[in-house]
């Protein structure tokens, strides 16, 4: 081996902790950008090949009422139209146990083949067959919860009486990925909701609509936007005088637009970290090369001497940032794509779906490790170039005797000089600051990029406990919410009213309309109540009441509502419902946070569409919480009981789908620590060695290790102190940014909210850490040999 | 009547583990020294003398054998006793002056008032008056890197001085200087002794300085090879080198 090499070799290890660091910091960087962007393209491809796979709709159509199964015929023959499934689907209760009952939706399926749109994946028993009387293909997501599995006999509650149904085979169905029940509700609910794929005459009996449908899945040949519409307009069109109750396009799949709002949160997230990953990495090669070529000066001038050119002097040190680069890609890259491989099956595994692309991303890869060795020649670049334009005489004549170190009072010390005296040891500490400032820059950095990341992660914790305390504390303020699958007279209200356990009993009327202004027309939930409610919680200004927004011909949005709609206050628009259309004004004031349904007078909608009658589909009750689940189960046996929920469910499923946010952000947490403390141990490291003679000096003076100790702490904690301000600035803009993407759907409005123990919490992590990181640099001072140290060149 | 001697090395040997070679730095040194004393200490590279008064100092400690200062054998002491006993007793002055290069003059002196914590004095005033001792008053705003050679030596021995220490160890003290430049500085060392009666070791590899102590120690080997009494020492105008 040419002996400079054998000596980069050596320098390498003799530095071993400090190239480790750096190695550390470019693989954890090329890993997050090729392994997590990798990951989330291959979530987003196996969601594509799922839903291909199992023929996903293009739309649906929900039909006010039933009609006849010919009508698929004529949407069979419309122009566009690949292929069309006609289904009977009711909602019903499942009885789970005595105190604990489901929402369960039948869905009439033929009982031969697969149909042609919105295919089963059955993962466990069988498909349909011919013959099948009561039983049912079910969702995986509640059998996995209660531990189902063929054979399990279920009991939904058909008009009043409980059934057995037997479980044939448990599967994916591309239209409940995520156990979603309605875009009123988007809370998956593994435990509360199912899907029993059950033959179609079956179900079509059980409510006395033989030959019937209600609802219409739609697939495509052309899905451009354009062409999409256009084809909804012709099917409706083709259905000519059947009522319809809602299109709802594949985006709008309850289930689809959650993975995706899901998706696009995990990128905007991980968009962020490789940028800062390689900024910081850069600059710490640069401190690292650029502190090795001022300690081995004398060498470079013997080097010089004895013949090697300029660039054999650069290449050396060219070669040294380069193999922290490529040692650290080279792993990096590697580790990507069995990390990305396992959080994307990790990830596919939690959306149920069956069919993973997991792909060696080698383009991101590549451009990972391409961008990170540019970026570390780069930073090794100046170091290096100052090193070799170095004549040989005057590196050789070095001089420890001499200060290298050009002495002065920073402003800082000035400012802090008018108010305090300072003690020496507190002024090194200051002018240290300044003494080199591309190194103090990199530590800087390094704090500033631990207080951004950190922020956000735990500012999207409290964001998203702010949000269920305003949803479930504020907004909904019942216990239970029942839905009908038809209008219900008021006595049924009052009947329940009388049982033991109900304290508060409020109808609302419930159901979707299409929201039109202008061109624009936009899906959504009306939802009629008296603006007197006490069971529901509006989140007005105050200069706002609800009896002022919610009178006759007025409606109620929520801001996300508004900004995705393009409406405002004051806006005249149209409702479209299934009974007709309604012109209303509308105000974009309420702002609640998850589901928020369009706000009407529940007499004026009674008075409009149902002829003055005191109908309703929906009942919000307040009840003894320790009967709560005897109401629950009375309610599903009740004829034409569709769905009711538990608010405390409700709020638990939405806990356990912030579990997976938070394995995602603890990730981050811990991505951000280990950068801030490599490049904290990596600075405060050569701050030490570079100053060895000045630390040695001092404590041949007399200071003790305690006294140098908490000089390098204040030292290195002011780095921090400086950095806190424009971290802590940078790190709400960036939770903001990501607030704005978790808002960016009409269903959810995530209030900007960090609570102000957060700040609390995340600086003393970071400064935690930062004095974690200097341990090895203090265990350094307190090993020092005092009689060499004091005449060590610099 | 014999005095008890302020400095005393009975028997001293220190050795170092340089990778995988024993260096027997001193090999059962003996030495004694008085208070008031100056004294040269001389011998080749790798005789000793610097490891000598290494262990004077507390830098470093033996690894067998006595080391009585003032009568306590410091040669057990531990890290806190040895920094205590460096703080309060010791000056130490560096071949390459050791200034801190981020305090001015004043400051490097006002660092080492801080640590012996003196009570009731007003540290900038005594840092002045000290600079003001090596006739560096007027530089006492400056900084290291604005100082020449000799200069950053009068600053390190007023740093020394701060404590009031009864002994000042020197280690090649003009080992970095011009002749002008180190005449100055070994001028300030012998008023200090003379005036003030303070102890002051000097190692040095240059004989003709030795002329200038009362005695005169030769090293080789680790031990002390050769001891010259001064009778009637030079003054410092009087050397050449």
């Amino acid at each position: 081996m040419k002996k400079i090499n054998l000596k980069l070799w050596r320098d390498i290890r003799q530095q071993k902790w400090q190239f480790t660091a750096l190695v550390v910091v470019i693989l954890v960087g090329v890993l997050s950008y090729g392994g997590m962007m990798g990951m989330i393209d291959d979530v987003e491809a196996s969601l594509d090949r799922t839903l291909d796979e199992l023929r996903f709709q293009d739309f649906v159509v929900t039909l006010q009422d039933t009609a006849p199964e010919s009508v698929l015929q004529d949407v069979a023959g419309v122009d566009n139209v690949q292929a069309v499934t006609g289904r009977l689907v009711m909602d019903v209760g499942l009885d789970i146990s005595e105190d604990n009952q489901a929402r369960a939706r039948l869905v009439g399926m033929p009982a031969t083949a697969q149909p042609p749109v919105n295919q089963l994946y059955v993962q466990e028993g069988r498909y349909l067959q011919e013959g099948d009387g009561l039983v049912a293909v079910v969702d995986h997501h509640l059998a996995e919860y209660y531990g189902y599995g063929p054979g399990t006999v279920l009991h939904p509650i058909v008009n009043g009486e409980p059934l057995d149904v037997e479980i044939v085979g448990l599967a994916v169905s591309p239209e409940y990925l995520m156990a979603v029940a309605s875009a009123e509700n988007v809370l998956p609910l593994p435990s509360g909701f199912t899907v029993l794929f059950m033959p179609q005459a079956e179900v079509q009996g059980l409510f006395g609509a033989e030959g019937a449908i209600n609802e219409l899945n739609v697939r495509l040949v052309n899905r451009s936007p354009g062409e999409v519409e256009r084809a909804i307009s012709q099917v409706e069109k083709a259905l000519g005088g059947v009522q319809i109750r809602s299109v709802v396009e594949r985006a709008d799949n309850p289930s689809y637009s959650l993975l995706m709002l899901d998706l696009e949160g995990g990128r905007e997230m991980m968009g962020m970290v490789p940028t800062m990953f390689l900024i910081i990495a850069a600059m710490s090669i640069y401190v690292l090369i650029n502190r090795m070529v001022q300690a081995q000066r004398p060498q470079i001038g013997v080097l010089k001497a004895l013949g090697y050119s300029r660039w054999a002097v650069m290449r050396y040190y060219l070669l040294y940032s380069g193999l922290i680069a490529v040692i650290g890609s080279i792993l990096g890259f590697g580790l990507s794509y069995p990390v990305g491989q396992a959080f994307a099956q990790a990830y596919a595994a939690e959306f149920g779906l069956p069919f993973v692309t997991a792909t060696f991303h080698l383009a991101a890869g590549l451009e990972a490790v391409g961008i990170t060795l540019v970026v570390a020649l780069l930073a090794g670049f100046f170091p290096a170039w100052s090193s070799a334009r170095t004549a040989p005489a005057e590196a050789m004549r070095f001089d420890p005797s001499v200060a290298l170190v050009k002495g002065s009072v920073p402003w800082l010390e000035r400012a802090l000089g008018l108010v305090f005296r300072l003690r020496t040891g507190t002024k090194i500490a200051l002018r240290n600051l300044f003494r080199n400032r591309r190194r103090t820059l990199t530590t800087l950095l390094g704090f500033v990029f631990a207080f951004v990341v950190l922020l956000t992660c735990w500012a999207m914790f409290d964001g998203m406990s702010y949000m269920m305390e305003v949803q479930f504390e504020q907004t909904d303020r019942w216990d239970l919410q029942a839905i009908f699958s038809q209008p219900q007279p008021y006595t049924v209200m009052e009947q329940i009213r009388g049982w033991t356990g109900v304290e508060t009993v409020e109808p609302v009327v419930d159901f979707p309309v299409t929201i039109k202004s202008g061109s624009e027309s936009h899906d959504a939930f009306l939802v009629a109540l008296a603006p007197d409610s006490e069971l529901h919680g509006f989140q007005l200004p105050r200069s706002k009441k609800p009896a002022q927004v919610l009178g006759p011909g007025q409606v109620l949005l929520s801001p996300s509502m508004s900004d995705n709609w393009g409406v405002e206050t004051g806006d005249q628009v149209t409702l479209q419902t299934p009974l007709g259309d309604l012109q209303v004004v509308v105000d974009t004031s309420n702002a609640e946070v998850m589901s928020p349904g369009v706000y009407a007078n529940l007499d004026w909608v009674q008075a409009e569409l149902a002829g003055g009658q005191d109908l309703f589909n929906g009942l919000w009750l307040q009840v003894d919480l320790a009967r709560q689940k005897d109401v629950r189960r009375m309610l599903y046996q009740l004829p034409g009981m569709a769905s009711v929920d538990l608010k405390e469910e409700i709020a638990a499923g939405w806990q356990s789908l912030m579990g997976l946010y938070y394995v995602m952000m603890g990730m981050f947490l811990l991505f951000a620590l280990v950068i801030s403390a490599a490049v904290i141990f990596n600075t405060m490291t050569v701050n030490v060695l570079e100053r060895e003679r000045e630390i040695a000096t001092m404590r041949a003076l007399g200071q003790s290790r305690s006294g140098l100790q908490a000089m390098i702490t204040v030292e290195n904690l002011l780095v921090g102190l400086l950095a806190l301000v424009p971290g802590l600035a940078i790190g709400v803009a960036s939770t903001y940014s990501l607030f704005q993407v978790f808002s960016a759907s009409a269903d959810f409005y995530l209030p900007f909210y960090i609570a102000p123990l957060t700040y609390g919490i995340v600086v003393l992590l970071i400064f935690g850490t930062a004095l974690l990181s200097q341990v090895p640099a203090m265990r350094r001072v307190n090993r020092m040999d005092l009689a060499e140290a004091t005449k060590v060149m610099a | 009547m014999a005095t008890e001697a302020q400095v005393q090395l009975q028997n001293v040997t220190k050795t170092y583990q340089m990778g995988e070679v024993q260096v027997h730095a001193l090999n059962g040194l003996d030495l004694s020294i008085q208070e008031g004393e100056f004294v040269v200490i001389v011998g080749p590279s790798g005789s000793g003398k610097t490891t000598t008064l290494n262990l004077i100092g507390g830098l470093d400690t033996p690894t067998s054998g006595e080391l009585l200062v003032a009568g306590t054998d410091i040669a057990g002491y531990d890290e806190d006793a040895l920094t205590a006993y460096r703080r309060d007793r010791i000056g130490f002055i560096f071949q390459f002056f050791n200034l801190l290069p981020t305090l001015t003059a004043g400051e490097n002196v006002e660092f080492a008032l801080e640590l012996a914590d003196r009570e009731g004095q007003d540290v900038h005033q005594r840092a002045h008056a000290l600079l003001d001792r090596v006739g560096l008053a007027e530089r006492a705003d400056h900084f290291p890197s604005q100082l020449s050679g000799g200069e950053q030596q009068r600053v390190a021995i007023a740093r020394a001085l701060a404590k009031d220490p009864p002994i000042l160890l020197a280690d090649e003290p003009t080992g970095n200087l011009d002749f002008r430049m180190g005449q100055k500085v070994l001028r300030v060392m012998r008023d200090l002794n003379q005036q003030e009666g303070r102890t002051v070791i000097l190692v040095t590899h240059n004989t003709v300085i030795g002329r200038i102590g009362e005695r005169v120690v030769h090293l080789r080997d680790g031990q002390v090879s050769d001891v010259k009494v001064n009778a009637h020492p030079l003054e410092v105008g009087q050397i050449e080198w």
